[in-house]
């Protein structure tokens, strides 16, 4: 195969701080290249210069051996390097035809723009893509996120781009979603269009990568092709030292369920809602994204409270109604949208953690006392060991797992007794992802009871001592901890064995 | 390992003293308010090489006096800003509760009475622009828009033709002196204390930083979010009720356009004070300095001749520095 892409001896600094220290990297014509490392690793840093969003202080980049300088976004495209985001940047209000030509309008004789032109032209990339033309002329917004990446993968496919790069494309997509996604990833390298793909996911990994390239610390630790790495020996290149050892949770047997839910139906989101939960254990609810899991916990939060059923706390029953009641009670949500609804990002860390429990922190209620916040920030701080220079720093300016640390020590510094994390570990590292973990099983020894909604299996099945099925709003499946992974998932998707599961 | 010690980011926090941050005077330097108070030190220092009358203690006492009523309704228009809102309809506010409260020292009342009726009439608007945002769901631009042109209505309505001109009882607050400073000045000082402080220590202060900082998650947090909204719009309407009786004592007259621009340079002060229009940033001394630094230009330009124009010149390149050294600011923070 031929080489297509080749970057060579890339540096990149920000003010001091050495993002890309001598990287090169190659890409052959049809092949997909894994691009692994953690968080802050520098794979961003390496895609934004691909993408011309960034310069290079140092180094070449080559397309078919010829030099290249990616001066701008424009640039890239021109030379045929597309990118896909993890968010899709769009249009709302505009077509996907639109969308696609915005900049470059398609001209008719007098100038005006063609728009049937440009129809034609988008809905023959979605024929070759084997999807439905029809998604030419829908309006952007009204898309879901999947099919709003299909769009900008057509936009890419419409400079005619010999190397695609697909950033964590699959971290907002549901099962079957990716799964559509990685048929066209296949689709484009068989066509020859060299691939770049980027995934916290390791499973993904191996399924579509035939390379795979570790990053850590700005620097390239090496490429290999898949079939002579293991995912143990990726996991430890990227880390630095061996992860994932076995949780060891034992659930206590026995005593009052701390949350007792029974028939909790909200219209259009979920119907039937039943299970118990004592303190100390630790229940995962698996689902497809979309299942009704999150809707479950926010009504149980009282942000978008049910419309029938019973809740009860402690053995008394309860209406859950908004938020703060819901504090009041001992519960607390770690929310699946951080950045939407989780983080603070323009304050401080200080404020992060404490604003939740601020009247609590204050001289009778009443006044903020500063060296208290700043005590319980430092103590968050050093037991989650997030990383940030100091208590005042702005959270904004973390990565994202230390953020993810930030929000969860707002929750944990209300003592929660009932703690609901909605996809603790989406979008970070692995090695925060372990921390996060034997966190959650830290506080489920000392007698919290805890709700894990996960879109991960492996997450669930490791952490979980009992799991909940749901699917389209209903509960599909119960299983114990020693479930195994095919009939948990075939709960969630809706296979043949759900009938013996039920 | 020696790269772990460079970068701050792996750096732990323990290993660090507690104040590293205020012992650190590029901290300092780095604070709005420290560089508007430098710029109107440095500023008033070198106009005076040329326009001796301008540091005379005359001349400072007008410019604090002179300043109270921007700053005092700047106080409120910050904790509005800090929420993510905004508050167009101050100036119109102005106008009404200078002419209720001209009204009822015409028919007799005395001063207290007049600021009461001020108060009033201000938290009564405040409230109502405080629950239509927050209930309403409607962005506050567009309320405040709404209450500003109807209360401006309302207001020349009540009016009539003749302008209002109350008995000199009026002037006390605003022109009487309490130790060789003017009384708005000192009122000015107070409230910039008192809410400086709310702001900073009480909880609910923390609530109005956190629903600017992120109102969905200030709602998950426990946040009584519509509460927080309808308090500082209402808080706004008070301190435009107090700056109303300082106008009143200071112009003498309730005109139709009472007022009338009043938003735009409190907004200006505020913005140049280091608040974000987007909401979770700013600080009350901030804006009352932003306030001083307007006048004292106001008040140089007055000295070296009528200069209206220039004015609005020098008032807007300050607004752009001021959002300049925040987009300076946070790109640094963010490649750093």
């Amino acid at each position: 195969m031929a080489t297509v892409l080749e970057m060579q001896g890339i540096d990149k600094s920000f003010g001091g701080v050495h993002a890309l220290a001598d990287v090169s990297f190659d890409l052959r014509a049809g092949e997909v290249h894994a691009l692994c490392g953690q968080n802050g690793a520098g794979k961003s840093t390496l895609i934004k210069i691909l993408a011309g969003a960034l310069q290079p202080d140092a180094g070449a980049i080559r397309i078919d051996g010829r030099p290249v300088s990616l001066t701008s976004p424009a640039a890239a495209l021109q030379l045929g390097i597309g990118t896909v985001y993890q968010d899709p940047l769009v249009y709302p209000e505009l077509s996907v035809t639109e969308n696609i030509f915005t900049g470059r309008e398609l001209r008719d004789r007098l100038g005006n723009i063609d728009k049937r032109a440009q129809v034609r032209r988008v809905q023959d990339l979605l024929r070759d893509l084997d999807v439905d033309p029809r998604l030419a002329q829908r309006q952007m917004g009204s898309l879901s996120v999947a099919l709003q990446q299909l769009a900008l993968i057509a936009k890419a496919l419409s400079w005619d781009a010999r190397v695609m790069v697909f950033d964590e494309p699959t971290a907002i997509l549901t099962a079957r979603e990716a799964e559509n996604l990685f048929t066209i990833i296949r689709k484009l390298r068989d066509r020859g269009v060299g691939i770049i793909y980027i995934s916290h996911r390791l499973e993904e990994i191996y399924s579509l990568a035939n390379r795979v390239t570790v990053l850590k610390d700005g620097e390239i630790k090496g490429t290999w092709p898949l079939d002579a790495v293991s995912s143990a020996q990726l996991i430890e290149l990227m880390a630095g030292h061996a992860l994932f050892e076995s949780v060891a949770h034992q659930a206590p047997a026995g005593g009052q369920p701390a949350l007792s839910v029974r028939e909790l139906s909200r219209r259009g989101a979920f119907q039937g809602v039943d299970f118990d939960l004592r303190s100390g254990e630790i229940l995962g609810f698996f689902g497809l994204v979309g299942a009704g899991r999150t809707e479950v916990a926010q009504a149980l939060f009282g942000i978008e409270p049910a419309d029938a059923g019973e809740v009860r706390v402690n053995n008394r029953s309860v209406r859950m109604r908004s938020p703060s009641q819901a504090l009041r009670l001992g519960i607390a949500y770690l929310p699946e949208d951080r950045k939407g609804q989780g983080l603070f990002g323009s304050l401080t860390l200080r404020y992060n953690t404490a604003i939740a429990i601020i009247r609590r922190l204050s001289l009778r209620g009443a006044v903020v006392r500063p060296r208290r916040e700043d005590d319980l920030a430092r103590r968050y701080l050093h037991e989650l060991s997030i990383k940030a220079p100091d208590t005042t720093t702005k959270v904004s300016n973390l990565s994202g797992g230390n953020q993810q640390k930030v929000v969860l020590a707002k929750w944990l510094a209300s003592e929660p007794r009932i703690f609901i994390l909605d996809e603790p570990t989406r979008g970070i590292d692995v090695s925060a992802k372990q921390e996060i973990h034997n966190l959650i099983v830290n506080l489920a020894g000392k007698g919290v009871a805890i709700v894990l909604i996960s879109s991960e299996l492996p997450e669930v099945l490791r952490l979980s001592d009992r799991i909940i099925v749901m699917r389209e709003g209903q509960i599909t499946g119960r299983f114990s901890r020693d479930a195994a992974a095919g009939a948990v998932l075939a709960a969630a998707m809706g296979g043949r064995t759900l009938q013996k599961t039920l | 390992m020696t790269a772990d010690n460079a970068d701050p980011q792996t750096l732990n926090v323990e290993d660090r003293p507690r104040n590293a941050k205020r012992m650190d005077w590029r901290y300092w330097l780095g604070r709005r308010e420290v560089i508007v108070l430098l710029i109107l030190v440095a500023g008033s220092v070198i106009f005076n090489f040329t326009h001796h009358s301008y540091l005379t203690s005359d001349n400072i006492v007008t410019i604090l006096s002179n300043v109270a009523v921007v700053a005092i309704v700047s106080i409120g228009m910050t904790m509005v800003i800090v929420t993510g809102g905004i508050d167009v309809s101050v100036g119109s506010m102005l106008a009404l509760c200078m002419l209720m409260s001209a009204k009822t020292m015409v028919a007799g009342g005395d001063l207290g009475v007049a600021l009461v009726v001020s108060l009033g009439v201000g938290l009564l608007v405040g409230l109502i622009n405080g629950a239509v945002v927050a209930f309403g769901r409607i962005h506050p631009i567009i309320v405040t828009l709404g209450t500003l042109n109807i209360i401006r209505a309302v207001h020349i309505q009540i009016l009539g033709p003749q302008w209002i001109t109350p008995p000199p009882a009026a002037h006390a607050l605003a022109l009487d002196r309490l130790f060789g400073w003017p009384i708005p000045w000192w009122l000015t000082i107070l409230l910039c204390v008192l809410f400086g402080l709310f702001m900073a220590r009480r909880p609910l202060g923390r609530h109005v930083y956190a629903i600017g900082g992120n109102t969905e998650a200030a709602r998950l947090a426990g946040v009584n979010v519509r509460g927080v909204i309808i308090f500082v719009y209402a808080m706004t309407g008070m301190l435009v009720g107090l700056a109303a009786v300082i106008q009143l004592g200071q112009s003498g007259t309730v005109q139709p356009n009472a007022g009338l621009g009043l938003e735009l340079q409190v907004i200006a002060a505020t913005v140049i004070g280091g608040a974000s229009i987007l909401g979770g940033k700013g600080t009350i001394v901030g804006a009352v300095l932003g306030a001083l630094l307007v006048e004292a230009v106001h008040n140089a330009l007055i000295t070296i001749g009528n200069l209206g124009l220039i004015e609005g010149l020098i008032i807007g390149i300050l607004i752009l520095i001021a959002v300049g050294i925040d987009v300076v600011q946070n790109r640094r923070a963010i490649s750093a």
